[in-house]
């Protein structure tokens, strides 16, 4: 399982960028979140790092968005804590 | 607390990382890593003071590991005071309470609890009459429910009363005097609007300090707050002051005689304000057998008022309290000012004053006669010392006196009204008031034979042997009086457990379930989140099982109006839950349950209080709390004001609803300045002024068992003055003996310490269970609220041989 | 924590690769523009007098720049060493990790301007370190912060209390990949000022040998599951994948 929090730049072509949230909207790995003019937050669930990466590489290209930055990533699926609470 | 999968949690730690970085808030975003991961943190307000501050409480293992300041929380916005940080301490004392134990041949013996609520319950069922409960500011609004409605529905007593009547009653009867209902009409936010505060002998640097910095921290954010501290010894909270006016003690109620009579001499007193909203008053003649005269008054006219405070020129009013004519002039013009806003603050100053009545009723008065109030930032405020004072003493009405919601055993109605919502049965609640706090321990401090017709009593939640004035008379008596019985519920040895014949072991703060009212009558919520030690249970569940033990003894009293018993409880089914069985008892949260038989109570005065289920979402309520046409509740900041209090009149912008002359009016009132009971003479030669510290809080029974407290203040001392420790041959550090006509003990001399008092004057905290100050102090008390002066009595300071 | 213990422990975090927290915050938070610097303080104490107005202002700490020439890279040979220890030192003042630290010198009652001098800007004197305030708009220090023991009124150890508080979980597992930037492993809230602790006058084995760098978050980022904005911390965040979005 990989989970990643992704900011999203759209075009600033009020057309471009609802073109592109359409698209994302259709990738149920991808859900939504708040936008603030735009940059648009994201987060991606994959079933594995390849397949988050994959997706990356396809939010780049997808028509309307200019750039995706990387805000949050996390994968594998160890236990957690392991011990380090008691420092 | 929400508990969530993995997945969930590190899909929401995405989207808050990302969120935060579109939006490029500057607090950057937070990225969890694995550390603290295994905590579970939720909400409480603070156990200590009356502020309501709340805290996060981190619990690992099932024991409290770490606290934050609530960032969420209204009040303190993140922030806590030294105490506060170490609350979670609180519960780790080595010598916890964990078993319930009685006095044998001298000595605390362990018991079983099955033995303890027997003991208890045949104590009550022997002498109802003669059994009184003891309560307390600390009590959860629950606990004080099932107190008030055991003594008061149950037994059919009023001898149930609180600790607040020694810390805040002062303060209720200035509130009913003036505006015929209890509690402060503003709140906090006027701390962030005032343009001027003055502290009415109050050290809130000390004793409010997270108040206090909402105050002074908003300088280092540019704006102008001019700080005026009226008090009688120099403390942290004059450093920030900057007006520092000594008066003499008792000199407070020239003080506000003294600008009430500039406001009327320079014709600045708000005309259309008073015309509109107030009318006047003083007390009547005294009555022919020498009792004080009727609290409400009789009515007088503007002119009578004006000639009333007409002698309080400023001159006379340096002489009276010491406060430079100059000062007082300052004083009088800063009010005839429309704008400038004004707060006064105060707590034990003017409460613990044998005329705390009249100072209350002088201070309001000064701030409706110039109409600085129920605007933001104009308002008066008085704080508390403990942190359900207001919430379950003064609203449940855990008072000899109160019945719940504002109202009173000596109004047949409102007797008539709990009876219906406890469903007793009609004429079940006495009409006569109980014992207030003094005489209930003066009666079980005296042989039965000569008068002390109480002679069992149940202290729950306080700790009345370090904080009774006058403890030779008012507690120790007990020592030597075979046929007196005291039953006290605590958490860990104290001077008052140390004289009980029966001692059971409580559960605390975040160990149970809980509801507190901060000063700003705001209402608070928390779950248990960690088991009590040992065999130490919630003190509602031993009030529980002992009115089930009488219950099933066939005690009368014990059964409703459907024969049923008083707590009868039932799950979502409607089968009855055993909640007197411990094991049983947190099958329903009884907290709840008391909470929403309490609410229909809270109508009458229009304190209306919102769902369980509200409370446990917010950090508190402030009430009214009123629910909107979309079903959402809202709280009430300002009471009285139209812009913000739903039950004040269309169109109108101010309406004194409970008004005491039934016209929506407020009260000013005259009374004049008088000379307290008992003055430095030749033999006491000091003035002896009694408070708290910093580090901690009342009695220290919690705080002197958290090491950085304990260490940073270790014991108590006596502050003299430079001049008088030169004159008495005293040097720093010295032990001397501190003596009063009522007692003495011994105390090292601090000069030049934590606070600075006038020559003449001494300070001695009262934290300290090993120099009990209590045992040197006055029992005088206000004539209306019963409260007595810790602040003033004489002493001598006499160096040991 | 024993230092060796401690030692072991880091060896195996550094071995450890169970969970990784992964991390590409600089370039989200470059291109958000977050992680301004903090403003300097513009609040004056209006009080009438003078000495205080402009005292109050001087006395702030300044922002997080120390010169080039200043920042100290690896003055400590054994900088792992010198990490624990300054972790123990940090972690001796204080109940749990997140309590204000008690202070370790006698104080002055009543003056709170005097716990400025040496502690709004940071001072040495020998062997003796005042560090920055790591927080700035507060005033009224003593009511959180309060002596470790009373000076005046001599030394007792009182009642014991058996609590147990968290400890901090130190350095360690909160890189993403050798050479990004470590995520602070601490709560940010109150502790702003990041010299307090990293900068000239900080703890051993905490400076870092970029220090004429300013902008600390910009690189590295808060690690807040102790910070309020983390789930752990309640309902809120949680919403948004509890309830339908538009």
């Amino acid at each position: 399982m990989s989970i990643s929090g992704l900011v999203v730049t759209l075009e600033s072509d009020p057309q471009g960028a609802e073109r592109a949230i359409r698209a994302l909207r259709q990738d149920p790995r991808i859900t939504l979140g708040d936008r603030a003019g735009e940059r648009l937050a994201i987060v991606v669930e994959t079933g594995s790092r390849f397949e988050d990466e994959e997706v990356y590489a396809a939010l780049k290209s997808t028509p309307g968005v200019r750039f995706v930055d990387v805000a949050f990533v996390e994968f594998g699926s160890g236990e957690e804590g392991a011990g380090d609470a008691d420092g | 607390m929400l508990t969530v999968d993995r997945r969930t949690f590190v899909k929401s730690a995405a989207m808050a990382a990302a969120t935060a970085a579109a939006a490029g808030t500057a607090r950057s975003f937070a990225l969890p890593v694995l550390e603290g991961s295994g905590l579970r943190w939720e909400k409480a307000p603070c156990r200590f003071c009356g502020t309501g501050c709340h805290v996060m409480v981190a619990t690992e293992n099932g024991r409290v590991v770490a606290i934050q300041g609530d960032q969420k929380a209204d009040v303190n916005k993140g922030l806590l005071c030294v105490k506060g940080y170490h609350v979670g301490a609180i519960l780790y004392g080595e010598d916890r309470l964990t078993t319930p134990m009685l006095r044998r041949d001298g000595r605390l013996a362990p018991i079983s609890w099955e033995e303890a609520i027997g003991i208890i319950a045949d104590k009550i069922a022997e002498n109802p009459k003669g059994f009184a409960l003891y309560g307390s500011g600390q009590w959860t609004i629950g606990e004080g429910c099932i107190g008030n409605k055991f003594m008061k529905a149950g037994l059919g007593s009023n001898h149930i009363d609180g600790n607040p009547r020694l810390c805040m009653s002062s303060a209720v009867t200035g509130f009913l005097s003036t505006f015929g209902v209890d509690e402060p009409p503003g709140c906090y936010d006027d701390l962030d609007r005032c343009d001027v505060a003055i502290m009415w002998g109050n050290n809130m640097a000390e004793m409010h300090p997270v108040l206090f910095s909402r105050l002074v921290d908003r300088r280092t954010r540019g704006q102008k707050v001019t700080i005026i501290d009226l008090t009688t010894r120099r403390t942290r909270t004059s450093e920030f002051a900057d007006h520092v006016l000594f008066f003499k003690p008792h000199g407070d109620l020239a003080i506000a005689n003294g600008i009430a009579h500039l406001l009327i001499r320079n014709g600045t007193f708000d005309r259309a304000f008073v015309e509109q909203h107030c009318n006047f008053r003083q007390l009547g003649p005294a009555s022919e057998d020498g009792s004080a005269p009727a609290m409400l008054g009789v009515p007088m006219t503007f002119d009578e008022y004006a000639k009333a405070v007409e002698p309080y020129t400023p001159e006379k009013v340096e002489e009276l309290s010491g406060v430079p004519a100059d000062k007082i002039r300052m004083l009088g013009e800063m009010f005839g000012r429309r704008d400038v806003r004004i707060n006064s603050l105060w707590c034990m100053g003017m409460n613990q004053h044998t005329r705390g009545t009249a100072i209350n009723c002088l201070v309001h008065g000064i701030h409706l006669l110039s109409g600085h109030i129920g605007t933001p930032g104009n308002a008066a405020t008085s704080l508390t010392g403990q942190p359900s004072a207001c919430g379950t003493v003064r609203e449940v009405g855990t008072l000899c006196h109160l019945l719940p919601g504002g109202r009173v055993v000596t109004n047949a109605e409102h007797r008539r009204e709990a009876e219906e919502l406890w469903n007793v049965p009609e004429g079940r609640i006495g009409a006569t008031p109980g014992y207030h706090t003094v005489e209930m321990f003066k009666r079980f401090n005296t042989p039965t034979a000569e008068g002390g017709d109480i002679t069992t009593m149940w202290v729950q939640v306080t700790n009345p042997g370090q904080t009774l004035p006058n403890l030779h008379r008012n507690f120790r008596v007990k020592k030597d009086l075979a046929d007196k019985f005291l039953i006290v519920s605590d958490v860990y040895p104290t001077a008052t457990t140390e004289l009980a014949d029966l001692v059971l072991p409580s559960a605390m703060w975040v160990e149970k379930n809980g509801m507190y009212g901060n000063s700003e009558r705001r209402t608070q919520q928390w779950f248990k989140m960690v088991e009590p030690p040992g065999e130490a249970r919630d003190d509602a569940w031993q009030m529980i099982a002992v009115s089930r033990r009488l219950f099933d003894m066939g005690h009368e009293g014990m059964k409703g109006r459907d024969g049923r018993w008083i707590y009868h409880t039932t799950d979502k089914a409607g089968r009855e839950v055993p909640i007197w069985e411990w094991d049983r008892y947190y099958d329903v949260n009884v907290d709840e349950r008391m909470f929403e038989e309490y609410r229909p109570f809270t109508r009458l005065k229009h304190k209306d209080l919102a769902p369980y289920q509200e409370y446990v979402k917010a950090r508190g309520l402030r009430w009214p709390v009123v629910q909107q046409t979309d079903g959402s509740w809202r709280e009430t900041r300002w009471r009285f004001s139209g812009f913000d209090d739903p039950y004040v009149g269309k169109g109108k912008d101010y309406q004194f609803y409970h008004s005491v002359t039934k016209d929506d009016k407020a009260l000013i009132w005259f009374r004049p300045h008088e000379f307290p009971p008992e003055m430095p003479d030749a033999e006491y030669p000091f003035w002896l002024c009694t408070g708290r510290v910093l580090e901690h809080w009342h009695t220290g029974t919690m705080t002197r068992r958290i090491p950085q407290l304990h260490r940073a203040m270790p014991k108590a001392y006596v502050e003299v003055h430079a001049d008088d420790a030169a004159r008495l041959g005293v040097r720093n550090g010295e032990v001397v003996t501190v003596k009063s006509r009522r007692g003495e003990i011994d105390l090292p001399v601090w000069i030049g310490g934590r606070g600075d008092p006038k020559p003449g004057e001494v300070f001695v905290p009262f934290f300290d269970e090993g120099r009990l100050i209590n045992l040197v102090t006055l029992d005088e008390y206000d004539p209306y609220s019963r409260q007595p002066d810790y602040k003033k009595c004489a002493v001598a300071i006499v160096r040991k041989a | 924590m024993s230092h060796e213990h401690a030692r072991r422990r880091f060896r195996g975090e550094i071995a450890w690769t169970g969970m990784v927290v992964g991390l590409c915050a600089a370039v989200a938070l470059a291109s958000a523009g977050a992680g301004t610097t903090r403003p300097m303080p513009v609040g004056a104490d209006d009080r009438a007098a003078p000495a205080v107005s402009a005292a109050w202002l001087l006395s702030q700490p300044a922002v997080n720049i120390v010169p080039a020439e200043r920042a100290n890279p690896g003055s400590t040979d054994d900088k792992f060493t010198a990490r624990v220890r300054s972790m123990e030192k940090r972690a001796a003042l204080r109940a749990y990790e997140g309590a204000p630290p008690v202070i370790p010198h006698s104080v002055g009652e009543l003056k709170y301007q005097t716990c400025r001098a040496c502690h709004a800007q940071g001072l040495r004197a020998g062997e003796q370190v005042a560090r920055m305030a790591s927080h700035t708009h507060l005033t009224n220090c003593t009511q959180c912060h309060v002596a470790a023991a009373g000076m005046f009124l001599g030394h007792d150890a009182g009642p014991a209390n058996s609590f147990v508080g968290l400890r901090a979980s130190g350095y360690g597992s909160t890189r993403a990949w050798a050479g990004a930037p470590p995520v602070m492993p601490h709560t940010t809230f109150m502790r702003t000022n990041c010299v307090s602790c990293h900068g000239e006058h900080g703890y051993d084995g905490w400076k870092p040998d970029h220090l004429d760098r300013t902008n600390c978050v910009q690189c590295h980022a808060p690690a807040a599951s102790l910070d309020q904005l983390s789930p752990v911390f309640g309902e809120d965040l949680l919403r948004v994948f509890t309830s339908p979005r538009p």
